[in-house]
């Protein structure tokens, strides 16, 4: 098929799209060259439309949500990017190292005299010992740097509920060590009593997912994600076996 | 989970039924998503719940027409609404709900995507023969099926946000995070480029 003018491609695509009977019967009438043309556009954007119904049928009957444990991250770099970036880090740190080192180059005076010799600043009385100042000054001792501190949620805590609804003890434990929580839907509606001391919030979490049968996913990041254990009976009873997606 | 479930939908029949005694011309324009995500944020699951059947369909057929595999789509699908079950709090509400699913749904499928076409380069030539080329439901035209695959993933995005969900120039500007005449010159491009596909101008 030739090529169309590009006025008259954006007009059989508007025909195409837009559907209007009337509209594509006056095209054809005005410009019977392109009638072809526009035929063979309907057919490619109704065969595109008409490919959703039959690729939606295919999918499963409203599964029940199961959140995945160990999804990556939302906006994550290409490796593109990231051999940019490792490149530009690495640069930045040789620059910074080389003009650290131009700036406490010792002066060209003081590199032409032999390493070690002593300079005399004053010929002392006799009977007494020279003074000499050596060429190499020894490096500053450094403070040690702070060590940094392990976060708080591996941080040994103390907590204990009497009463308390599960959600919103294990939101208040979450909070105490500093983790940001998402529970995922599910969580039995129990109430708790317990009590720990001297154990981290991740090891009280895990605990209590033995007890209330869910398990603290730890993202690594700070924060957790709480994924309720499924009730296979009840998945059984709501969703048919056939719509089960493997 | 059932306790909060029944109040969850207790409530959204006492909202539908208030909803549904004002006439339509004086009924106040309200989101709908916009609740169940406030209620989710607030602490109600049920909500979240709400929300994935509402928009299961709706993301399955973007993730679907992308991945041109139902199995795949289907798993992209639950890593869907994971990620928006964790960073629902991360919306800010400045598009709607849906533009903003569409876009964590669009992203993920086309990162599905590049991924799989990296996992096949490497699988044997007998393997391959049977997990590259996903057989088209039998009522889709082979043809747009073909012309489908042979897209990249991007333009395949473009397309499914155009003709299926028929989403607007904006909303799909708003779905890839461009403005409307970077997006309709994308969609422009990629209608182009699946025309010549169909047409076998060019392989």
């Amino acid at each position: 098929m030739k090529k169309l003018p590009p006025e008259i491609d954006d007009l059989v695509w508007t025909l195409a799209e837009d559907g209007n009977a009337i509209a594509q019967d006056q095209f054809r009438g005005r410009y019977p060259e392109y009638a072809e043309a526009l035929d063979a556009r309907i057919t490619l954007v109704k065969g595109i439309k008409r490919a959703k119904a039959p690729a939606i049928e295919s999918r499963p009957e409203l599964p029940k949500f199961s959140p995945k444990a160990n999804v990556r991250p939302m906006w994550t770099l290409t490796p593109g990017i990231a051999a940019l970036l490792l490149v530009a880090l690495g640069f930045a740190s040789f620059t910074i190292v080389y003009f650290t080192m131009v700036a406490t180059r010792p002066p060209a005076e003081a590199l032409k005299k032999g390493p070690g010799q002593p300079v005399a600043v004053n010929f002392p009385p006799a009977g007494q010992t020279p003074i000499s100042v050596p060429d190499k000054v020894p490096p500053r001792v450094q403070p040690p740097a702070p060590q940094p501190e392990d976060p708080a949620y591996l941080r040994p805590q103390s907590v204990s509920f009497k009463g308390a609804n599960l959600a919103l003890a294990l939101k208040a434990i979450a909070a105490q060590g500093g983790l940001d929580i998402t529970i995922a839907p599910g969580l039995p509606e129990e109430t708790i009593d317990v009590s720990y001391s001297g154990v981290t919030t991740i090891e009280i979490l895990q605990d209590l997912g033995e007890k209330y049968r869910f398990t603290p996913f730890d993202q690594g990041d700070g924060s957790v994600l709480v994924i309720p254990a499924r009730d296979e009976t009840e998945v059984a009873k709501k969703v048919p076996a056939t719509s089960i997606p493997d | 989970m059932s306790t909060t479930g029944n109040e969850a939908n207790g409530t959204d029949v006492q909202d539908s039924a208030l909803i549904a005694a004002v006439p339509e011309k004086y009924r106040p324009s309200f989101d709908e998503d916009l609740v169940l995500v406030e209620r989710f944020l607030a602490g109600d699951h049920g909500a979240f719940e709400q929300l994935y059947a509402r928009y299961h369909d709706k993301v399955f057929a973007v993730s679907r027409g992308i991945l041109l595999d139902a199995e795949e789509a289907a798993d992209a699908v639950q890593e869907i609404f994971t990620l928006v079950l964790k960073n629902l709090h991360r919306f800010d509400r400045r598009s709607k709900f849906s533009t903003w699913l569409f876009r964590v749904a669009v992203n993920r499928s086309i990162q599905e995507a590049r991924r799989s076409r990296h996992k096949y380069k490497h699988v044997e030539l007998t393997e391959a023969v049977e997990r590259v080329a996903p057989e088209p439901p039998e009522t889709i035209d082979p043809k747009i099926h073909v012309a489908l695959q042979k897209l990249t993933p991007n333009d395949r995005a473009l397309l499914i946000l155009f003709y299926w969900e028929e989403l607007s120039l904006q909303e799909i500007a708003d779905s890839l995070r461009c403005n409307v005449n970077a997006a309709k010159t994308r969609l422009y491009r990629a209608r182009e480029r699946f025309r010549m596909v169909y047409e076998g101008e060019i392989d």
